[in-house]
């Protein structure tokens, strides 16, 4: 069969249970609208606390480093500047502009058997890693809320088309082919739903920027979502929805 | 010529094993119009997806102008499904929302029958079956008979060499049974191998040849 042919046979699938694939996708909107949103949010999370500590810091954020006495490279690499050691206690200190990736440093420098802290500002960095992690928690929730919806659509298309199968199979539509109009149909479906929650993320991130400009009297912003993000974004959700088809659509044709 | 050689079909049901099909051998020439005849449960329809090539055997051989159809890999069983064989069923398997045009021209798509050529031998079908004046009507407004010639029509379409019809006149009334019937044996004097299976003796009297099952197995063969 021809891939027009295969085309067209997709397209008839969008006549049947119209109420559960527009409830499916308008769904898969919001939650994806969602988990852009909150990820951006995460991700640029460090350079809004960071500009709003900033007033009380003179400008910079001065860092205690331990274990950089030989290595002060690593520190100059991380960003940090006007660093100094004590001879005598093998302590030192440093200074940041940013706190964007602050605690990948500390993490680094961690693993490394180093450390890198202020005492005065660590509380306050814990909360924003609390907060970062869980953005990121609640995103990975919603994203499995997500695909638990797009199985339970699988699962729902093929038992109410299992007759329309059945026929193909008659007629001499092999297993691949059948596969591919089907998969065509989840493809498409979803796409819209994805690729109409990037500019939704988008424009929400505005309005959080303009808040944060006018209420909290912070200068930088959320950074808007790159080419690239959203491509590796694509990429990630094609293949997570490949592989749940495939196995969902083996298994229903094993019963 | 289509020879089931000692055909069986084995279904396991835990550690137990169930021969639906067991020993069935006969020969389907050109231009034959047999039947299956069995009570419910004796094996026809597993017999019949056997010779379609839908049902693997467990023993045994099918064999279609010598070619032994299970030996052929997925995609070679399907294109022999296309393009050989026919199906007619009791439930006429149509789509609902597909028009009569469309349900005929799905065999075609599947076999990669160019566009260009699609409509003539999709009229041609239906205009066999007497339908070609309701081709863009929905096929869920149908009437039983109507859909069991538009099954017809989409079973011969593709211009196959054989036609397996399950259990056609099953649903329907005596009027659209005879009809069903006459478009069958029609077929059968084209040069098509037809295989009935049916309960009804009626409707296996009107075939050039009867095999009976019972409980999947041969009882009485009258094509030898």
């Amino acid at each position: 069969m021809n891939w027009n042919d295969r085309f067209n046979l997709m397209k008839n699938e969008f006549r049947y249970e119209k109420k559960e694939w527009i409830v499916v996708s308008v769904l898969h909107f919001f939650i994806y609208s969602v988990i852009l949103s909150l990820a951006i949010i995460s991700f640029g999370m460090d350079d809004i606390f960071g500009e709003y500590l900033l007033p009380v810091s003179d400008g910079k954020y001065v860092f205690e480093v331990r274990g950089y006495e030989d290595d002060k490279a690593s520190l100059e690499r991380m960003g940090f500047t006007d660093i100094e050691f004590d001879k005598y206690h093998g302590d030192g200190s440093a200074s940041i502009k940013t706190l964007d990736g602050i605690w990948i440093k500390k993490l680094i420098a961690v693993c490394e058997g180093k450390d890198i802290w202020n005492a005065e500002f660590d509380d306050y960095l814990g909360v924003m890693l609390f907060c970062q992690m869980s953005l990121i928690v609640l995103c990975f929730v919603l994203f499995i809320f997500a695909n638990n919806i797009f199985i339970n659509s699988i699962i729902f298309k093929l038992m109410r088309r299992k007759n329309y199968i059945n026929m193909l199979s008659f007629l001499g539509c092999s297993k691949n082919v059948q596969q591919s109009i089907f998969f065509m149909f989840f493809k498409i479906r979803n796409t819209v739903a994805y690729t109409l929650a990037v500019p939704v993320a988008y424009i929400s991130v505005k309005f959080i920027n303009r808040y944060i400009h006018k209420s909290m009297k912070v200068n930088v912003s959320f950074n808007s979502l790159h080419v690239t993000h959203v491509v590796a974004f694509f990429i990630f959700i094609s293949a997570v929805e490949m592989i749940v088809f495939k196995k969902h659509w083996r298994q229903t044709n094993e019963e | 010529m289509l020879k089931i050689e000692d055909v069986g079909k084995c279904f396991t049901d835990g550690e137990k094993e169930k021969w639906v099909v067991n020993h069935v051998n006969f020969n389907v020439s050109k231009g034959q119009f047999i039947s299956i005849v069995g009570r419910s449960g004796s094996g026809k329809s597993t017999l019949l997806k056997m010779i379609g090539g839908l049902l693997k055997p467990s023993a045994g051989r099918i064999e279609y102008e010598g070619m032994d159809i299970y030996s052929l890999g997925d995609k070679e069983l399907a294109d022999y499904r296309c393009n050989k064989i026919g199906f007619v069923f009791q439930d006429f398997f149509l789509e609902d929302n597909y028009s009569v045009y469309q349900n005929v021209e799905v065999v075609l798509m599947i076999a990669g029958v160019p566009l260009a050529d699609r409509r003539k031998m999709v009229e041609d079908a239906l205009a066999c079956v007497d339908m070609l004046d309701k081709k863009d009507d929905m096929a869920g407004i149908l009437s039983g008979g109507e859909k069991q010639r538009v099954s017809i029509a989409r079973a011969i379409v593709n211009n196959p060499c054989v036609i397996c019809a399950d259990e056609p006149c099953g649903n329907l009334d005596y009027e659209n049974g005879e009809i069903v019937m006459n478009l069958l044996r029609k077929q059968a004097q084209m040069g098509k191998m037809v295989i009935l299976i049916t309960h009804n003796n009626d409707d296996a009297n009107r075939t050039d040849g009867k095999i009976r099952l019972q409980d999947g197995e041969i009882v009485k063969n009258e094509l030898e």
